[in-house]
């Protein structure tokens, strides 16, 4: 068989078959890999952030909504999404689709993208053809990968299972968003629901401080110092050689290393400092942060040798952060000396930056109200504890000065927070990490790890932009805005993370022209390297260039292309790479996402005559759509939607679309639409609901225009009333019927009892048509 | 200002007496012989140096108290003791992973022995 006649016949079963796949799974490795469709959390796109806050404010029951890559939101739900039709019907939304999870209960994200590649021999147009003009090129890597987009995510699987087993390609799969959990391989980390809570413990998943998706933007780039002034730290197998000498201040010899008795300090500098992926223990949260410890607990420490221990750290130990899980056990205490050198650290350390200094609030709130010093001392990151399902512990010191809170456990070894114990027989435990660490003592090290990070990737930030980036970046917890209790509220690490990060200045759209694209700071003792992806888009002549170094990229488009591309610049520091990346728009804008009466258009379509209407969204545009109709046809335009009517005297219409940016007008994107000459419903539509369902499914037709209307637009072939459909069905993803629906009155009933939740079709014969819906059985 | 008279003298002297005795620490003034046994260490320290648990025998004191100043020669858990108490003289400072103590006390005369309360 010729590779023509392959192809064509790939493309008749897509074509025949892309809606009655299986799509609950997707190709990897040459095997199925299982997927359950979540209705618990969605994903959604629209057009910019405005409109979705605006969407979202209308769903009920959300419990969190996290924003990913791409401008994509993903929303956890505190039930079942029982609304998904309208969500995915309102104008504003370019991309729905429910999230899935795996047979391991991972999270996985479908971003409506697949990632091809295809065989040798085979072009990727021939994959794609005309007849699924609803996928379109989004890049395309040196390597010969392609990133497809699918027009509606509800299809990304089927189509990306299609395309797999065309055998035409190397590969093809979904592109998705999937939770870190997946990626860390530290043998405890999936226990660290601090870190990320997927509801393990009996926890709420999501009350958590966000680590993996901070790790998703950086892991740091150089290393940054912490002090950890507590009972002293030493190695551990997990730390990796990143603990520094240190000082005891009553003992000369003693270097911060901790006494027989001494284990908590060790339990800090894991959470803070831990190595990551390392097949080991734990996962640090910054783990390019070096551990510099000082013992304050070495027997018959006084005031002065506190004060001591704070200046070591800030001025000897050049401490970037000071992490100090202790408190006064009197309210009353108060020492001006203490706090007189917490300001000296603030504003003295770091050269002058300043050291961020950060304390436990203490456990203190069952005897007494108010932060324990030196938590309330003026200047100090004040950090308590809440429960993994996001409620404050009784225990938890609170008051004026509270700034944040983080997960943690109980308290007096009963807690659940999993970090470093000391090695051997030095250890609480056998086998080098502790499962019991709590009390606000494990929430302060989660801040201080948190502060290290952001000072690993951008060294130049004040004390004082520090300590207010970490506070408006806080998840909101408790009464709205700062409370006693909750200060500003849960630690966020991503959002820290993302305010630290150099960003790519430079405009949003490339011609072809030289154009510069910079990062806005460059860390000390970096290298910087950049490149453009995918590289055909670009021009390599006049000085500009695909790939380079040094923190500015001189680029321009080729001048036969047009389409979305990325600018990456990889930061190397002395502990860890970081990328950062820009999408841009390279040369005039396209159209896409053509829709007919919100169905995709795939080619000559046929409609029935009456009104209808277009969509489309041009990208690399603020623009508007252009619109050019045929004349003769009765239209109306909103911005890139236009409603117009078919009569029936009229055989066909034509109509366009195009958009125009800073480079030009893009090419025109046609819609080929045909007058039904049989079959048309004319004036009702179907609805069959609700979806998802779950314990019965109604179908009914309704009217939609008056008589006198539907008379003018359908003349002889106007019904009297609309009509009742003959039968209704629900197959599943095979094909197979699994329940027929019963006629009551003039609506069909399906009942649902019994079904296994995932998604099925309900088959609609209405005279000599068929209509398909997807339906979502709950 | 018009000065006092010998009977208001009188009062405000019987009042600030009063006052004075009120707030005498009665331990200091009758100290009491404990006993007790040594628990264990926790993660609490002050100028006089790391504390300690002890399970006090005696009704009059709840369950268990916090030291400071217990000699090295007791320092070993189980060891049973008798001692006196006074209020702390320095403030105490403890790790975050526990509940603080309530009931915090320097003790003295630490013996074997059991102590007079005369």
């Amino acid at each position: 068989m010729n590779r023509k006649i392959l192809i064509i016949l790939y493309l008749v079963l897509l074509t025949v078959s892309v809606y009655a796949q299986k799509v609950s799974y997707y190709w990897s490795g040459n095997k199925k890999i299982e997927l359950t469709v979540d209705s618990s959390a969605f994903i959604l796109l629209t057009r910019n952030v405005t409109e979705s806050d605006a969407l979202l404010k209308s769903v009920e029951g959300i419990k969190s909504r996290k924003a990913l890559r791409s401008g994509f939101v993903l929303v956890e739900l505190e039930g079942k999404f029982i609304d998904a039709n309208r969500i995915k019907g309102n104008n504003s939304v370019r991309n729905f689709n429910y999230s899935f999870r795996s047979s391991s209960n991972g999270k996985f994200i479908p971003t409506g993208e697949i990632l091809v590649h295809p065989k040798n021999g085979f072009s990727i147009t021939s994959i794609i053809s005309k007849s699924l003009s609803n996928l379109s090129i989004q890049s395309l890597s040196e390597y010969g990968d392609f990133v497809l987009r699918v027009e509606d995510n509800s299809n990304v699987l089927a189509v990306a299972n299609l395309i797999y087993e065309s055998g035409l390609v190397e590969y093809a799969h979904p592109n998705f968003i999937a939770e870190i959990i997946l990626n860390q391989n530290d043998l405890l980390y999936p226990e660290q629901y601090y870190l990320n809570n997927t509801g393990q413990f009996g926890g709420t998943a999501g009350i958590d401080v966000n680590a993996p998706e901070a790790w998703l933007l950086s892991n740091g780039i150089n290393n940054v110092r912490v002090a950890v002034i507590d009972d002293g730290v030493e190695n551990h197998e997990d730390i990796n050689g990143r603990v520094l000498q240190g000082f005891t201040p009553t003992n000369p010899n003693g270097f911060g290393a901790p006494l027989a008795a001494g284990n908590h300090g060790e339990q800090c500098a894991g959470i803070i400092a831990a190595t990551t992926n390392n097949t080991l223990g734990i996962a640090g949260i910054a783990p390019c942060a070096q551990i510099i410890p000082i013992n304050i607990f070495n027997g018959g420490e006084a005031i002065p040798d506190l004060v001591a221990a704070i200046d070591f750290a800030w001025n000897q130990g050049q401490a970037d952060v000071l992490s100090n899980s202790w408190s006064f056990t009197d309210p009353n205490s108060e020492f001006d000396a203490i706090t007189q050198a917490i300001t000296r650290a603030r504003t003295q350390g770091r050269g002058g930056l300043g050291s961020i200094v950060v304390f436990s609030s203490g456990n203190n709130q069952q005897n007494f109200n108010g932060v324990m010093f030196p938590g309330r001392a003026n200047g100090v990151v004040t950090v308590g504890a809440i429960d993994r399902n996001g409620n404050i512990w009784n225990y938890s010191s609170r008051g004026a000065s509270m700034d944040l809170v983080a997960p943690s456990g109980n308290v007096n070894n009963a807690g659940d927070v999993r970090t470093t114990d000391r090695m051997g027989a030095n250890g609480l435990v056998a086998g080098n990490y502790v499962t019991t660490f709590g009390g606000t003592s494990a929430a302060c090290p989660q801040v201080s790890g948190v502060t290290a990070l952001m000072l690993s990737i951008n060294p130049t930030l004040t004390e004082a932009q520090v300590v207010n980036i970490l506070r408006n970046t806080a998840t909101d917890m408790g009464a709205s805005g700062f409370d006693n209790t909750f200060g500003t509220g849960r630690l966020n690490a991503q959002a820290a993370i993302q305010q630290v990060l150099p960003t790519i200045g430079g405009g949003n759209i490339l011609c072809t022209s030289n154009s510069n694209y910079t990062l806005s700071f460059i860390p000390a003792n970096t290298t910087i390297t950049w490149s453009v992806s995918p590289s055909g888009y670009f021009a390599t002549t006049s000085g500009a260039n695909t790939n380079g170094t040094g923190g500015t990229a001189t680029i321009r488009a080729a001048s036969n292309f047009a389409g979305s591309a990325t600018i990456s610049f990889v930061i190397q520091g002395n502990c860890s790479a970081t990328t950062i990346t820009r999408t841009i728009w390279v040369g005039t804008p396209q159209i896409s996402n053509r829709r007919v009466n919100g169905s995709s258009y795939h080619g000559p379509t046929h409609i029935c005559p009456g009104n209808h209407w277009l969509q489309v969204t041009p990208l690399g545009t603020t623009n508007n759509a252009n619109w050019t109709v045929q004349s003769g046809v009765p239209f109306f335009v909103t911005p890139n939607y236009l409603d117009f009517t078919m009569y029936s005297n009229v055989s066909s219409i034509a109509i366009t679309a195009n958009a125009s940016n800073v480079c030009g007008t893009g090419p025109n994107a046609a819609f080929y639409l045909m007058r039904k000459t049989w079959g048309c419903l004319s004036y009702y539509s179907i609805a069959a609901y609700p979806n998802p369902a779950s314990q019965e499914l109604t179908v009914s037709t309704v009217s939609t225009l008056d008589l006198s209307d539907a008379k003018m637009l359908f003349g002889d072939d106007l019904k009297d009333s609309p009509p009742v459909p003959s039968r209704a069905v629900l197959i599943d993803e095979q094909g197979k019927a699994v329940c027929e629906g019963q006629l009551v009155g003039n609506d069909f009933k399906l009942n649902l009892k019994g079904l296994k939740r995932g998604l099925y079709y309900i088959l609609i014969y209405v005279d000599d048509q068929v209509y398909k819906e997807q339906i979502l059985v709950e | 200002m018009k000065p006092l008279s010998k009977k208001s003298n009188s009062i405000l002297f019987l009042l600030m007496a009063v006052f004075n005795f009120s707030c005498d620490n009665q331990e200091d003034e009758k100290p009491q012989c404990y006993s007790g046994t040594v628990l264990n260490q926790i993660s609490c320290n002050s100028d006089n140096g790391l504390a300690f648990v002890i399970q006090v025998a005696e009704q009059n004191l709840t369950d268990t108290i916090v030291t400071t100043t217990l000699p090295k020669l007791y320092q070993s858990e189980g060891v049973k003791i008798f001692f006196k108490i006074r209020k702390p003289q320095y403030p105490l400072f403890c790790t975050t992973n526990i509940t603080p103590p309530k009931k915090e006390y320097d003790i003295y005369n630490v013996s074997n022995n059991p102590c007079s309360n005369e």
